[in-house]
Order: C-alpha cells, then sequence, then structure tokens
C-alpha cells in the first residue's frame, strides 16, 4: 500500500520530530517559565529571540541556520572538527523543526504558568519549601495539562515543517526528506498524485493520533483537579 | 517580657503608603479591620512574600526582617505557618499529601498524628481537595500548615463564607488547636463576632495603619473599634472568674463584683474558678446616680464616670469598675443624659439582665 520512500519519509518525520521535540522540552520550560515569572533587563531579548520564527518567514530562517552552521562558517567548522555535521542530515532537519516549534510551544507554557494563582506556590514556601521545589512540585505538576497540549502542538508543527527544514537540510530522500518534503516533491512529479495523497493522509495521521492522546491525558488530570466534573 | 511576634514596618506599594507598629502575645491575636485596611498586606510583610520598605520583624526574639542588617528571610526559612483565605490546598494532591507536604519540615508523624485528632481530619486523607466542604477544607488547611511546625500561626478569614455552623466549629478548632498545642496565633478577620470569641488580643487597622492595639477587654472599649468596623452599636467585655452555678444562673466574680448570667440547660458544666469572658451589649446596659432596690435586675455594677462620647444619636457613657481596670460602655439617651446630669469622676451604678449578659468562653 506504501511504498518502501513513503515508508521511509514517514519513520524520518517521526525521528525528526520526535528528537527535536524531546530535546526542545525542557528548554521551553524553563524559558517559558522565565518568561512568565522572572523580571529582568534584558527579558525582551529573550522575548524577541523565541517569538522570531513566528513572524519570519521559514525559508529565512532556513537561511540563517544554512549560513550559521555550514562547514563553511568558523562556528559550522569548529562543529564539524567535532564530527558534527548538521546540515544536509537529518540533525539538521530537527534543528530546523526544533526552531520552528519552540514559539508555540513556549507560548502555550506560558500561558500556563502565567495562569497559576500565586497562592500555590507563597503557600508552598510558607511550608518550607524552596523556590526550586516549588516549581517543580507546584508549578509544574499544575500546568500538566497544559504540557501536554504544548508538546503536541510543537511535535505536530516538527512534523509539518516545510521552508527552514528545505533551506538549511536540503531534501535528500532517506536522509532529510520528511513527509512534507516528500509530499512536495510527489506532487511536482507527473504520476505523483496517487503517492502526494497517500503522503498527505499520512501528515494528518500522527498529528490526528497525538492531539487526542493529549486532550485524553490532559482531561483526567484536569478531573483529578477537579477543574472540569 | 519577650514576644511571640513584633513588627514594626514601614512599606510602599505602589501608590500605597503604609506602617504597623505592635507586639503579638503568646495566645491568640486577632487584627481586625474592614477590607482594604491593609490586613492582607501586613499579612504578607510578615510572612515574608512581600518586602517592607524599612523596619524590623521578629519572631520569638529571633529576626525575620531586619532593614537596617539588610537582614530578610525568605518565606521558605520563616517558621510562619499561613492559612490563607480560600485555604490554597493544592488542588493536584490528595488531603494526605497536601499534609505530608507540611509535615516534609519536620517529619515527626507523633506529632502529625496528634494534629489530626484535634482537627478530626483523619477520615479525610485519601480525599482530593476539590470534594471537600469548606469547613473541611478549613480543617486540613489548618492541619497542612500546622504540620509544619510554626512557631506562629496566622488564619487568614478562616471563617469567611461559612454558614454561622461552620464558623462556629472552625472557631471552636482554633481555640482547642491553641489551647492543646500552645501555638500562638494571629487570626485576620473584619468580623467583630470572630474577634470577641476567639481573641485575647486584639490590633485594629484601617487605612493601612495600626489604629489601636491591647488586649480583648482594653480594645472593647475603643471608641475608635466602632467607628473603624462601622459597628451598629458597641459592646464591652469582661473578663471574670466563675464561681458556682446555682440552677439556670452562674455567678462570675469579676473585680470582686458578682455578675449573674443564664445559662442554658444543655450548657457544658464549668469548673468554679475558671477564667470567663463575659460581653455586655451597650444598649443592654442602663445607669443610675444610686444603688437601686427593689426591682428584677439581677446584676449591679459600680464605678467611676471616664468618659462620655456622643454616638450618631445617643450618648455612650464608660465607666471604670470599682477595684479594676476594667471599662463596661453604656449607650443611653440625650433625654437620660440631660436629666441625670452626668460627668466625668461620677460615681456610679449599671444595671444589667442576667439574660443580656453573654458567655463569650
Amino acid at each position: 500500500m506504501l511504498t518502501s520512500s513513503e515508508i521511509e519519509a514517514l519513520s524520518l518525520s517521526l525521528k525528526v520530530a520526535g528528537v527535536s521535540t524531546v530535546f526542545l522540552f525542557p528548554v521551553a520550560v524553563a524559558l517559558a517559565y522565565i518568561l512568565a515569572r522572572r523580571n529582568f533587563l534584558g527579558k525582551i531579548i529573550i522575548e524577541v529571540f523565541v517569538y522570531f520564527p513566528l513572524v519570519v518567514p521559514p525559508v529565512v530562517i532556513g537561511y540563517l541556520l544554512l549560513i550559521t552552521l555550514s562547514p563553511a562558517t568558523p562556528f559550522g567548522s569548529f562543529l564539524s572538527g567535532l564530527g558534527i555535521n548538521p546540515s544536509f542530515s537529518w540533525q539538521g532537519a530537527a534543528i530546523a523543526s526544533g526552531i520552528m516549534a519552540m514559539p508555540l510551544m513556549v507560548r502555550a507554557i506560558r500561558q500556563a504558568f502565567e495562569a497559576e494563582p500565586q497562592i500555590y506556590s507563597d503557600v508552598a514556601a510558607t511550608l518550607g519549601a524552596s523556590p526550586f521545589k516549588r516549581f517543580i512540585t507546584i508549578s509544574l505538576p499544575l500546568a500538566v495539562p497544559s504540557l501536554l497540549t504544548a508538546y503536541v502542538l510543537g511535535f505536530a508543527r516538527a512534523i509539518g515543517e516545510f521552508g527552514a527544514t528545505i533551506t538549511f537540510a536540503a531534501n535528500i530522500p532517506g536522509l532529510t526528506q520528511t513527509l512534507p518534503l516528500a509530499l512536495y516533491t510527489e506532487a511536482q512529479t507527473p504520476g505523483g498524485e496517487a503517492s502526494a495523497l497517500r503522503l498527505a493522509i499520512l501528515c494528518l495521521i500522527p498529528a490526528v493520533i497525538s492531539l487526542v492522546i493529549s486532550e485524553l491525558l490532559s482531561r483526567r488530570a484536569r478531573t483529578k483537579m477537579g477543574l472540569i466534573s | 517580657m519577650m514576644h511571640a511576634l513584633s513588627v514594626d514596618v514601614e512599606w510602599r506599594l505602589g501608590e500605597q503608603r503604609g506602617g504597623a507598629r505592635f507586639d503579638l502575645p503568646e495566645g491568640i491575636s486577632v487584627l481586625i479591620g474592614r477590607s482594604g485596611a491593609g490586613k492582607s498586606t501586613l499579612t504578607r510583610l510578615i510572612l515574608g512574600l512581600i518586602q517592607p520598605t524599612s523596619g524590623v520583624i521578629t519572631l520569638s526574639g529571633d529576626y525575620l526582617y531586619n532593614s537596617q542588617k539588610a537582614e530578610s528571610l525568605p518565606p521558605h526559612k520563616r517558621a510562619l505557618g499561613w492559612v490563607p483565605q480560600d485555604t490554597a490546598l493544592f488542588p493536584h494532591m490528595t488531603v494526605e499529601q497536601n499534609i505530608a507536604y507540611g509535615a516534609a519540615k519536620n517529619n515527626d508523624a507523633a506529632y502529625a498524628q496528634e494534629e489530626m485528632d484535634i482537627l478530626s481530619i483523619t477520615s479525610l486523607m485519601k480525599r482530593m481537595p476539590h470534594t471537600l466542604s469548606g469547613g473541611e477544607a478549613r480543617r486540613v488547611a489548618v492541619a497542612r500548615a500546622v504540620a509544619s511546625k510554626p512557631k506562629f500561626l496566622v488564619l487568614d478569614e478562616p471563617t469567611a463564607g461559612l454558614d454561622a455552623l461552620a464558623k462556629s466549629s472552625v472557631l471552636k478548632l482554633i481555640k482547642n488547636l491553641h489551647q492543646k498545642t500552645n501555638l500562638p496565633i494571629l487570626m485576620i478577620t473584619h468580623d467583630y463576632d470572630d474577634m470577641i470569641n476567639v481573641a485575647d488580643y486584639a490590633v485594629l487597622m484601617d487605612n493601612n495603619q495600626i489604629r489601636a492595639a491591647g488586649t480583648l477587654e482594653e480594645i472593647s472599649q475603643t471608641p475608635e473599634l466602632f467607628n473603624v468596623l462601622g459597628l451598629p452599636e458597641s459592646s464591652s467585655i469582661l473578663s471574670g472568674v466563675w464561681e458556682e452555678q446555682e440552677g439556670q444562673l452562674a455567678r462570675i466574680s469579676v473585680a470582686g463584683q458578682p455578675v449573674f448570667i443564664t445559662m442554658p440547660a444543655d450548657a457544658p458544666k464549668v469548673m468554679s474558678g475558671h477564667d470567663i469572658k463575659l460581653r455586655l451589649r451597650s444598649r443592654d446596659i442602663s445607669l443610675s446616680l444610686s444603688p437601686v432596690e427593689g426591682t428584677s435586675i439581677l446584676n449591679h455594677l459600680t464605678g467611676t464616670i471616664t468618659s462620655i462620647t456622643p454616638h450618631s444619636e445617643s450618648i455612650l457613657v464608660t465607666l471604670q469598675l470599682e477595684n479594676s481596670v476594667q471599662s463596661i460602655t453604656a449607650q443611653i439617651t440625650e433625654k437620660s443624659m440631660t436629666s441625670m446630669q452626668l460627668s466625668q469622676g461620677m460615681h456610679i451604678t449599671a444595671l444589667i439582665k442576667a439574660a443580656a449578659v453573654k458567655d463569650l468562653t
């Protein structure tokens, strides 16, 4: 039913989206917490950096990655000296989709931290909890429903990433050709309509499944806390 | 004398400035004031959740905050327990986990068990907070705060939003907790009845300033109390010693003068020699220039007039009881005032029906 190249594109997409979001998630949680709870000089710089990919064309992000991380640049040659060569590799695709997913994830998590009533952390403090313990035992568990949603949003965004990936990691079948890139290629190829349709459906399936799972888990968490009955 | 908690701070929050200076003894104290008086701000300053601009806060003599030495203990290092108004039980934890969160600070299983017995919450342990009633949630929140073995407990409006029955049970519980653990308590409230029911000591706050502080008996004689709280009537609180019960009547000695009160048939038996607090409403007190005989009124207290204050359309006359520092205030009409020609320093008799005296203990 699916051709081997389609299966390859699917598994590559899952790998790229999975790896990028797993690495991105803790960073997004930390950034969201800092943006929600702390006020400091230069906060605006972090905000601009985090939300930048949301407003800039993805192809620009890909191009910026290309010129900063390619082996021709000092930083890129330093990386390739370490055996890391992100451009034209699946790791490059993961970096590109991770950066594109970051603003969505950070936004969703930040809203959860901002919505958390301050009083829970205040009470925890009077019960002897240090700021770190308060974050781990109060803020994080209370944000669980939103964390799940944020993760799924980021994952879906990473699966669907196109512009930055094709610019930075190129469109190499079996290496960097994720589902949207394969779909684009098939749509450009005479006689590729059937394959393009199958790939389009494949793009939808992980997105729908993860949305359903996150909604179910998040409902369960909210029911436990009495937020919905 | 070592105070349980001493506060002498000034603060500024945006445009709002305030200051407070008072010392709390070891018993149950009440911080009373209308909403917006600055009670919450002051509470958060004591807890360390916000910072004063200057001053000193000490807990049993140890500094929590000292602006001169630039010292301020963070809230998690202050040995203060706090029960916020809406309890703020952690919604993602069971009752047991909520209490364990507090107990993590000390690890004393026997203490935790004793405390749960006092607060009678043993049966609630597996429940989630949103399934608890208002009264239950408050008991659990108190248990969680006490579980951290604080040196001082702050209760923020513990009776707000409760019905009369739940309210009186929470107040009883506070007194009971204090009796059994000796933990000094500060209760924040805007409710006069809450105050007279539990307080040994009271601090009156208005407009981000302390207006008066003193024992319950003293504060009940402060005319400001009624103006600040907007109370329709004034009352006096007297402390006395239970002497004996004669049928439906109990005899209390207030500085050597007997006061009779009627007791409901099902009232718990009180041991003689027990300290007791009485509440007398000013409108229930009549005054007479000379001792009265041949009257059904049982209580005749003599004293000297210390102040005469107009109060809306009547006059408040305060007299200091003979051989005592305690005072009572009578509310009389202008007509009576004129015909009796009362003035400060006059010796006078106050008449109060036994049924009008309320036992607060």
